[in-house]
């Protein structure tokens, strides 16, 4: 009953001694060096150190320097800004080139406004074209999401680009010359139809 | 004798048994880092599960660090990407650390919250976060899920907000961790 007694006084004593070990545990924590928390070259024992996470240099270098980010994002604004002045000229190209197809119908031989409108736009469309291509990029990136739909259209309107111009100057020629012009009024229209949907499209995919 | 045993055993079991489970050294064994960005026409959501981290709990507190390249965000669209990582400067200040600290809530389980402080160092900027809280769940001995979501302001790491149509996105960027710790050893514990 005694040796009870004095395990049970034990157990009380370390039960009740324990917090007080814990509290001082507590005290000795407090008057440690606090924990220089963004001070990479900073090191102690106990503390925390972003560079012992493990980070390689290829985990952390970029592809394209800040300098190279920004000139790229500045170059991809006046894309922007310049692509959606391009919609607005070929937008207009079309709406002129249906109403000049309906005058040349009548006998109309004038086709000045969008011959002049159609090299308007392709300007417009290489200047465009020019800021992304020479901005500078990544190597060997895939492009994804809606960028890669973008890319992949402008292989679509890249040479309906060419071809619709170059058929127009053809139909420009005939109409001038008094020539017959067969098919080649429809499959300026298809061409033309075909540049301003996959340009529109690639202009709508795109976001920020 | 054997009621004093029985005594003993019970009087002991705190101490033995449920001494703080978060004291120890830890490491993030893998996790999920979101990122939610809000405009008029679209919301866009970018993912990492690159980040790394380490943490210490003494009996008084814990201090855990976290890791994650800014350019190991993926939004499903690269060039977003790319501008992601030229508006925050990630070329430059390539990680975006976060430090945080809380109380050992000691003698206890692991708790189902706990409120920490966090120090978010992005974008060459450091911004102070007290009070966040963080859920905490026990999946296994030595292992605990944690979450959380931390609403960053763009304004406080001097980020540019991109925008689309002239609009720009909200400057409140929710950011939702998920992430698995793993307890590795006590030796350097105080």
């Amino acid at each position: 009953m005694k040796k009870s007694k004095i395990i049970l006084s034990m157990g009380l004593f370390v039960f009740l001694v324990t917090p007080l070990f814990a509290e001082e545990t507590l005290q000795l924590n407090d008057t440690q060096p606090q924990l220089v928390l963004a001070d990479a070259g900073t090191a102690s024992d106990n503390s925390l150190n972003v560079n012992d996470l493990g980070f390689t240099q290829a985990d952390l270098q970029s592809d394209l320097s800040q300098k190279d980010l920004d000139t790229r994002s500045d170059m991809l604004h006046i894309h922007q800004i310049l692509g959606l002045t391009t919609e607005v000229s070929l937008l207009a190209e079309f709406v002129v080139g249906i109403t000049t197809a309906n005058n040349v119908e009548n006998g109309s031989t004038d086709t000045s406004l969008v011959s002049t409108l159609g090299y308007t736009t392709l300007a417009l469309y290489a200047a465009t074209a020019s800021f992304e291509m020479f901005a500078p990029k990544p190597k060997n990136k895939k492009q994804t999401g809606n960028t890669g739909i973008h890319v992949a259209l402008s292989w679509i309107h890249l040479p309906l680009m060419i071809l619709v111009p170059l058929t127009g100057d053809m139909l420009d020629d005939r109409i001038a010359n008094n020539q017959p012009l067969g098919n080649l009024g429809t499959v300026h229209g298809v061409l033309a139809t075909a540049l301003l949907v996959t340009y529109t499209s690639s202009l709508l995919v795109i976001t920020f | 004798m054997k009621v004093g045993k029985i005594v003993l055993l019970l009087l002991l079991l705190p101490v033995l048994g449920f001494a703080s489970e978060l004291k120890g050294n830890w490491v993030l064994d893998k996790s999920e880092i979101d990122y939610k960005v809000t405009h008029p026409l679209h919301h866009v959501i970018g993912k990492s599960t690159e980040a790394r981290g380490k943490g210490i709990c003494s009996a008084a507190k814990c201090q855990f660090i976290v890791a994650v390249p800014v350019k190991s965000f993926d939004s499903g669209d690269s060039n977003r990407d790319l501008h992601m990582l030229q508006i925050t400067k990630g070329a430059d200040d390539p990680l975006i650390q976060v430090n945080v600290v809380f109380p050992n809530p000691s003698n206890k389980a692991i708790p189902k919250e706990i409120s920490a402080d966090l120090e978010i160092l992005f974008a060459g900027q450091k911004v102070n976060y007290s009070k966040v809280k963080l859920g905490m769940v026990s999946l296994e001995p030595g292992q605990v899920r944690v979450t959380a979501v931390i609403s960053l302001s763009l304004k406080a790491f001097d980020i540019t907000p991109p925008s689309l149509l002239g609009v720009p996105i909200e400057d409140s960027v929710p950011i939702q961790l998920d992430m698995t710790w793993k307890k590795v050893g006590t030796s350097a514990v105080n």
